[in-house]
């Protein structure tokens, strides 16, 4: 049976699908590149283990260091697994870096489109991209991705080295057409003090951009909620990963993980954390936090606080230094659109209110861990 | 309301400690962004409050009320599967 991608009880099983990889990203965070590849009836065996669970529907995802490296086995394992009927409806996906497509995937993938989702990295302006993935943009068909899975998200990821240019870079994305979600890396590069200011003042000449262009909706670094992002009085910083909840990961031997992050792709053997499920109700706050009106929409990825701080409430400054700055950019984009305004909203009054709560927030500094 | 210029301020090769006056220019750019949003607010505010004394603001509707941040569910993609995955639970 054919999945839908979206839908109540879906779950995404994550499969280690190879170590092998042909570029060398600025910012990648996969502890060695191999030829080393999960075996054909290991993958079976843990889809089949999945598949037999009750559930809704049940997404795989071949990850890896760059899985079209396999594109054998991962048709391979598509086909078998359709081949069969199965209580619950089944799916597959791959983020990849869209290098590696021939002209020979492509007919295969057009006729699987709808239970197979490829999602590009890609990272703005070509430029960018050359910059942070090893000079790859001439390498790949983005139209092809466009056309074939034109719903499917594309990673934008920021380094320290485009976090100057993000303004471009995110307008380059809006300009093809894509949805996609822009994030920064700084785990493995630390930023300097001017990369940090480079990234705020490309923020606000991004929302100066959509506030000129009102019909763009703004990408997921600037908020146009701002009521939204207050935390009520009294209300602990909630968990927003699916990690050990409706994703867990499996490795090449077979063995599960709350998400790839403990995993050994990323962390030395004993460091992982093993298990495929992590308690959901545990307190996750991080107490440097408990005093920021921010704290109940401040993301927070607990693999990587745990693969580089050792604690899985552990954030990173630099990531709270980065939030702020995102904050305070969405409070001058929506200031500026309702200052063009001729008539307002409730909404609009609910977000002053809130830009005022904010602005006290900061200058008294409840908002920020140092 | 001033414009406000955030074009990243340009390396003087003539001076020295280049980094260092560098990240201060980027600071004093910063702070005039902070206190021209403290202009603004007083500025927009005051609009927005002769509005609503004129009985002049509409309900909202044509805003999506639901909290939206646009993408995965926890905002953080790099590293997570989170844009391949929550970005599509979005309708
Ligand atoms: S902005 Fe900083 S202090 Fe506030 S919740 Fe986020 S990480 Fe914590």
């Amino acid at each position: 049976m054919k999945g839908e991608y979206t839908g109540a009880g879906r779950q995404l099983l994550g499969i280690w699908l190879t170590n092998a990889c042909n570029l060398r990203c600025t910012y990648c965070y996969i502890k060695e590149k191999s030829d080393l590849t999960i075996d054909f009836d290991k993958a079976i065996e843990i889809i089949h283990s999945q598949l037999r669970q009750p559930g809704g529907i049940l997404e795989v995802s071949f990850m890896g260091a760059e899985p079209l490296t396999r594109f054998d086995l991962i048709r391979r394992i598509v086909e078998t697994i359709l081949a069969e009927d199965w209580p619950r409806p089944v799916c597959f996906s791959a983020a990849t870096n869209g290098t590696l497509l021939t002209e020979e995937m492509k007919p295969w993938l057009v006729e699987h489109r709808d239970v197979l989702m490829l999602g590009l990295s890609y990272d703005g302006e070509d430029e960018a991209q050359d910059i942070n993935r090893s000079g790859s943009s001439a390498a790949i068909d983005r139209d092809f991705f466009i056309e074939t899975w034109p719903d499917q998200m594309w990673k934008m990821t920021i380094s320290r080295d485009t976090a100057g240019r993000i303004d471009r870079d995110i307008i380059a994305m809006h300009e093809r057409g894509m949805a996609f979600s822009a994030n920064a890396a700084y785990e493995e590069q630390a930023w300097t003090e001017e990369q940090i200011g480079g990234y705020e003042l490309a923020l606000y000449r991004l929302a100066r951009y959509y506030a000129d262009h009102p019909d763009v909706q703004p990408c997921n670094l600037l908020y146009s909620r701002l009521d939204a992002v207050i935390c009520p009085e009294g209300e602990r910083q909630p968990c927003y990963c699916s990690a050990g909840e409706s994703f867990s990961f499996f490795d090449m031997q077979g063995r599960a993980y709350p998400c790839h992050m403990f995993s050994p792709m990323v962390l030395p053997e004993e460091r992982t954390l093993h298990g495929q499920f992590l308690p959901q109700d545990t307190d996750y706050e991080d107490p440097r936090c408990s005093a920021c009106p921010l704290r109940g929409v401040c993301y927070t990825c607990m693999g990587t606080n745990y693969a580089y701080r050792g604690d899985l409430r552990k954030r990173d400054p630099m990531h709270c230094r980065l939030f702020m700055a995102q904050i305070r950019a969405s409070m001058y984009m929506m200031l500026l659109k309702a200052g063009r305004k001729t008539r307002y909203t409730q909404q609009d009054v609910r977000n002053m209110a809130a830009i005022r709560t904010l602005n006290e927030a900061f200058e008294s500094g409840r908002i920020g861990m140092e | 309301m001033m414009k406000m210029n955030f074009e990243m301020p340009n390396r003087n090769p003539e001076q020295e400690n280049q980094e260092g006056s560098l990240i201060e220019q980027i600071g004093e750019k910063i702070e005039e962004v902070k206190s021209g949003i403290a202009e603004m607010i007083e500025e927009v505010g005051k609009k927005i409050e002769q509005a609503e004394e004129a009985g002049d603001v509409k309900e909202s509707g044509e805003e999506k009320e639901e909290f939206d941040n646009n993408g995965s569910s926890c905002g953080r993609g790099h590293g997570c599967m989170g844009s391949m995955w929550c970005g599509r639970q979005r309708p």
